[in-house]
């Protein structure tokens, strides 16, 4: 095997036993979309979907494979399984946000069910391909170890993201959304590949596994040259998981895309950011992380304040959720930014196992959030805050299941956002870095008060309201509902179940 | 069975919630019959649980783990010994009882849901604290006790003593609760556990992570700061003044406050944690005489109240009294043996008080009472079990734990807080018969209109009185020699002995009963016979002692010049510094967060061309600072 070349003979036995669950979603992709060319169109809307939440089970299940797999070749204290000289590795880091982005898309096709009845202008078949694909650049971007490949995986992901916003085509906002996301996340992809090529200049790899140990050697050389491709990426990169300052079309987008859309970029997308960033950031910079660090507690506390409090003066529900969802990323970002004070491997399995606990929270919520939202403001006929008025009246379990997702946000005891929060909090505590522990609690208590707007709407007697009218809950919705409910208590509950199984993971396949 | 012992703090909590869900509106017949049956199952899993304790003994408690943060780890779960299968029992029957009679007495209130509402919180908070099985479990529902009586008495909040007695109810029992939580914190950093066992172990074996203070003085220290949260919750001398005005509240909340929840949790932590006071025989000795003390002062300030309810109050501060002190003397199975008969007839007294209350419309001075007898036969029958059972006459229950607490006085050597115990013992049987023959017999004092119409009221608030005073009758023989101490084996079944236990004296129980029928007799004398005039006495060369005993030893006024009084000045200090100075930097960040927020709007102007140019400038601000920060710009 040559290893500057990279490039081996690949059989399909290593591919599979490499990526199943990635082909078995590109393959699920292909069906649909050939099927989609014989079916009738009735058919066809009917049954894509529910192949492509088939093809998503699948995949997940064969993630769950891929754990024994890991933890019997760490056992055996093999070396990472990989393809090609570690340009696409098989660990738990990547299984365990395969499993969020399976889950997450089967969740978000649930809830597609109930829009395609009330969209019919979008193309069934197309959406849930895209849905498969785009599935398929996030994992690629959790598991690759190559920046090219890294980033084939975030445009996949991208590209299909734009489209997906653009979807309801008779729908201006919509159109207008699309077209800023491209944009802008075009810029994105610009820097982050620019960013790329300094790394590449300096190392000669594109490799982060191999690049990792010559840019140490390099690193108080060319210093500025490396942090600049740092900073390149990580502007790139931040774009996507909406950074603030890098944030500003998440608002627009996010009102602009249909619900589940919505909730995927929400979701599903800001994981795969976060996945990449991690990816790249522990890989190629954690032995120099304590002269880099400092431009991510930047990057976090300014999201954590900007997001909350530009999220105060909202009306419109689906604006709120957008920058309530630009703060998450801020508190996100603080466990990797703790790693600057100490980046021992403890320190770094203890940061993963923060950012995977909160990420997996927030699924769960956000997920339940915009199932409510689907139904409250197709109800009401508009996106405000109004269309919440007296939900309490109208529908009980959507005005209760609001009420613990927001609180969950907010950051409840006994639900699933206080853990991750009190987890991350701890984080901050343990490397001493009190002022972003605190900033993290100031800034939980200005969401607050915008939260309590949500739950004061739904719960307050208010005899201006003119509908009194009950609430149905359509089925696939009702389920994605319950999901989030239980997945929000539960954990917020009894979380020591979710952090022992964090905590027994082979990461990086050690 | 004993597995599934977190049934029962389960169904009042499912009640709660039901009736939460129901609302305000749903119908009286409902919430009544939803929370009877929650407490009725309750009390039936209790007793399943109660006799497989009996035949099997203590069991290992059951722990789950619940999170684990880097090295600490915490627990929750529940656990069944043969003391609290006791308690388990006493609380439901009791509560059942009570939210049956709530039924009559809360009748017509605008409020009666949320009433109930409350009630079944109050009672899942108790019993989710008698099943804890560590420190920190304990506390949170301490802490929710202490809520749900905050909401209960001020529960008639249009009051303004109700109000007030719930604010103080709160603040007073609140100042015991930082002690206990001080004294946990405490335990935690000193054992790194905060389950009973653990810490019982740690204290046997004085092995402490804290170095700063010998283990015996750290154990005295501990000991007395959770004795503390118990002074708080129990009504301890000097925190005893919330339980008095805590009367404002509904009387079944009074009832369910005195007999079951409340009040008994202060006493019950000390019976649990035994190991931890008995570990130091200081704390013990400051247990002992803390107790003494409230027992003999709340029952002279009892002596000359006026109002039904205040006198049961000032007596139920007396009885608790006698409980702490005979922890304090190490006579454990007779303080909680009391603590369960006291249970029983002082709900009894109670509740027949509140049927009295009822029937004259919400009358409770004294003064305006007499010939009840007529009128409220079952009330009087009922009330005259209550008052002999808290004299201690042979063979009401209350003779034979009291008996046990004079012994146990006794014989551990304690002869200043025997003598004390046994003139209050004296006390309580004048003032509670006192109470008695004022209101039911002689003349109605009150308005002739009020007692003409003065009846019985119904089977629901007949039912648990009799009930009540059949337990008040029987369950004293529990413990007594004639039933082989079946109380006591059942106690220590499967576990060591805790504390003293003395054989049965007869001499002392001759002694007791006749000390109680002393008092009985001179309250007929004065307000049966009226051969001594009280108000004589009052006027007379009694005087000073008089008006010291109605004023309540003046301890309100001194806290009020003392304590509050000066706090309230610091106050008003701090309230001028908070509200032009710190008041001003908060407007400063209030406002400025708002006026931040429209501003960061009007950036969001919808063009992509700003966003781009915002991407832009932040990422070369960010390089820019990059840059010179290591140096590559110079």
């Amino acid at each position: 095997m040559n290893a500057m070349n990279g490039l081996t003979q690949l059989h399909f036995s290593d591919l599979w036993h490499v990526m199943a669950p990635e082909m078995i979603l590109v393959i699920g992709g292909f069906l649909i979309l050939v099927l989609d060319l014989f079916m009738s169109k009735e058919s066809s809307r009917r049954l894509s979907p529910q192949l492509g939440i088939l093809f998503l089970i699948a995949a997940f299940v064969l993630t769950i494979r891929n754990f024994g797999i890991v933890a019997d070749n760490a056992a055996a204290g093999g070396d990472m399984i990989n393809l090609s000289n570690m340009l696409y590795v098989l660990d738990d880091f990547g299984n365990v946000f395969k499993l969020l982005f399976t889950a997450g898309t089967a969740v978000v096709l649930l809830m597609s069910i109930d829009f395609f009845k009330h969209n019919l202008e979008v193309k069934v078949a197309e959406y849930t391909y895209l849905m498969l694909f785009a599935t398929v650049g996030a994992m690629v971007m959790a598991s690759a170890l190559d920046l090219i490949t890294l980033f084939v995986g975030l445009e996949l992901l991208s590209i299909s993201s734009y489209v997906l916003v653009a979807m309801r085509r008779n729908h201006a906002k919509s159109t207008e959304g699309a077209m800023k996301y491209l944009v802008i996340g075009s810029v994105a992809s610009a820097m982050a590949l620019y960013g790329m090529s300094f790394l590449y200049g300096v190392t000669g790899q594109t490799n982060l596994a191999m690049g990792a140990s010559t840019m140490l050697q390099l690193w108080d050389q060319f210093k500025p040259v490396l942090v600049l491709g740092f900073l390149l990426m990580l502007v790139g990169f931040g774009v996507k998981v909406a950074l603030v300052p890098f944030h500003q079309w998440a608002p627009d987008t996010y009102e602009g895309a249909g619900n589940p859309v919505t909730s995927f970029l929400a979701v599903v997308s800001k994981a795969a950011g976060f996945a990449l960033i991690l990816r790249v950031f522990l890989w190629g910079f954690s032995r120099v992380f304590g002269d880099i660090y400092i431009y991510l507690v930047i990057l976090a506390a300014l999201t954590m304040v900007i997001g909350n409090v530009a999220a105060l003066t909202q009306k419109n529900i689906k604006r709120l959720l957008a920058y309530s969802s630009v703060a998450q990323a801020g508190y996100l970002l603080i466990p990797l930014a703790t790693l600057g004070k100490g980046s021992s491997i403890d320190n770094i399995w203890l940061s993963l196992g923060q950012t995977v606990f909160y990420l997996v929270a927030y699924l769960f919520m956000t997920m339940g959030a915009f199932a409510v939202l689907t139904v409250v403001t197709r109800q009401a006929g508009n996106e405000t805050l109004e269309a919440f008025r007296g939900l309490w009246r109208r529908s009980p379990f959507l005005a209760v299941s609001m009420a613990v997702f927001t609180l969950s946000m907010a950051g409840m005891p006994l639900t699933a956002g206080f853990v991750g929060k009190f987890y991350i909090f701890l984080g901050t505590i343990n490397t001493e870095m009190y002022w972003l522990g605190g900033l993290l609690f100031a800034t939980s208590a200005i969401a607050f008060y915008y939260y309590f707007g949500v739950l004061k709407a739904i719960f307050l007697k208010d005899s201006s309201v003119e509908t009194h009218e009950k609430i149905q809950v359509p089925a696939s919705i009702g389920v994605t509902i319950a999901i989030g409910l239980i997945g929000t208590i539960v954990l917020g509950v009894y979380p020591d179940a979710m952090m022992k199984l964090l905590n027994g993971l082979h990461w990086f396949g050690q | 069975m004993v597995q599934n012992a977190w049934l029962i703090p389960l169904f009042p909590l499912v009640a709660y919630l039901l009736l939460f869900v129901l609302g305000r509106r749903a119908q009286e017949g409902i919430v009544t019959g939803i929370s009877v049956l929650a407490a009725l199952a309750g009390f039936i899993v209790s007793l399943l649980i109660l006799s497989d304790v009996n035949a099997n003994g203590a069991q290992a408690p059951y722990v789950f783990h619940w999170l684990t943060v880097g090295q600490h780890s915490l627990s929750m779960g529940y656990e069944v010994t043969p003391l609290n299968a006791m308690m388990l029992t006493v609380v439901t029957f009791i509560s059942t009882l009570v939210l049956l009679f709530s039924k009559g007495y809360m009748h017509g209130d605008e409020r009666y849901s949320v009433f109930y509402q409350y009630l079944n919180l109050f009672i899942f908070s108790m019993l989710g604290l008698v099943i804890s099985p560590n420190l920190l479990q304990v506390y949170m529902f301490w802490e929710l006790v202490g809520l749900c009586s905050f909401l209960l008495v001020g529960f008639w909040y249009f009051k303004p003593e109700a109000a007030a007695a719930a604010k103080k109810a709160f603040i007073v029992t609140r100042i015991g609760d930082v002690g206990l939580f001080i004294g946990i914190v405490l335990i935690y950093v000193a054992t790194g556990t905060f389950e009973y066992s653990g810490v019982f172990e740690a204290f046997q074996a004085k092995k402490f992570a804290i170095d700063w203070i010998t283990p015996d003085h750290l154990i005295t220290l501990i000991g007395i700061l959770v004795f503390i949260g118990a002074i708080g919750k129990s009504a301890q001398f000097p925190l005893h003044t919330w339980l008095p005005d805590a009367m404002e509240g509904p009387t079944p909340v009074s009832a369910l406050i005195h007999a079951a929840t409340m009040v008994a949790a202060g006493v019950y932590l000390v019976a649990r944690a035994f190991p931890i006071f008995e570990a130091s025989p200081d704390t013990l000795t400051v247990i002992g005489i803390i107790g003494g003390i409230t027992a003999i002062f709340a029952a002279l300030i009892g002596l000359t109240q006026n109002d039904i309810k205040r006198v049961v109050a000032y007596s139920t501060v007396s009885q608790l009294g006698y409980m702490v002190m005979a922890l304090g003397v190490s006579a454990y199975t007779a303080s909680t043996f009391h603590l369960m008969t006291h249970a029983f007839f002082k709900a009894l007294l109670f509740l027949a008080s509140g049927s009295v209350i009822h029937a004259i419309h919400h009358n409770q001075d004294l003064r305006k009472m007499g010939g009840l007898w007529k009128k409220l036969p079952l009330t009087g029958w009922t009330f005259l079990v209550g008052a002999l059972a808290l004299s201690g006459i042979p063979p009401f229950a209350g003779f034979w734990s009291k008996d046990e607490i004079l012994l146990g006085a006794y014989n551990s050597g304690h002869y200043v807080l025997f003598t004390l115990a046994l003139i209050a013992a004296f006390c309580t049987a004048f003032y509670i018969f006192r109470v008695f023959f004022m209101t039911f017999t002689g003349e109605f004092r009150g308005e002739k209109d009020v007692y003409d119409h003065a009846h019985e009221s119904g089977p629901v608030m007949a039912i648990p009185l009799v009930l009540l005073s059949i337990m008040a009758i029987v369950v004293g023989f529990l413990n007594s020699p004639l039933m082989n101490n079946a109380f006591e084996h059942f106690l220590f079944k499967g576990g060591e002995e805790i504390g003293n236990v003395y054989e049965a004296n007869w001499g002392m129980a001759g002694l007791a009963t006749l000390v109680a029928l002393l008092g009985i007799g001179l309250a007929y004398l004065m307000y049966k016979k009226q051969s001594i005039k009280p108000e004589n006495l009052a006027n007379g060369a009694l005087r000073p002692l008089y008006q010291l005993s109605l004023n309540k030893f003046y301890v309100d006024e001194l806290y009020h010049y003392v304590i509050v009084k000066p706090v309230v000045w610091i106050g008003h200090i701090l309230n001028f510094i908070d509200k032009w100075i710190v008041d001003g930097i908060v407007h400063l960040f209030g406002e400025g967060t708002l006026i931040g927020s429209l501003g960061l709007k009007y950036s969001q102007n919808g063009q992509v061309q700003t966003y781009g140019l915002v991407t832009l400038v932040g990422a070369v601000l960010l390089i820019g600072f990059a840059m010179y920060a290591v140096g590559g710009v110079k």
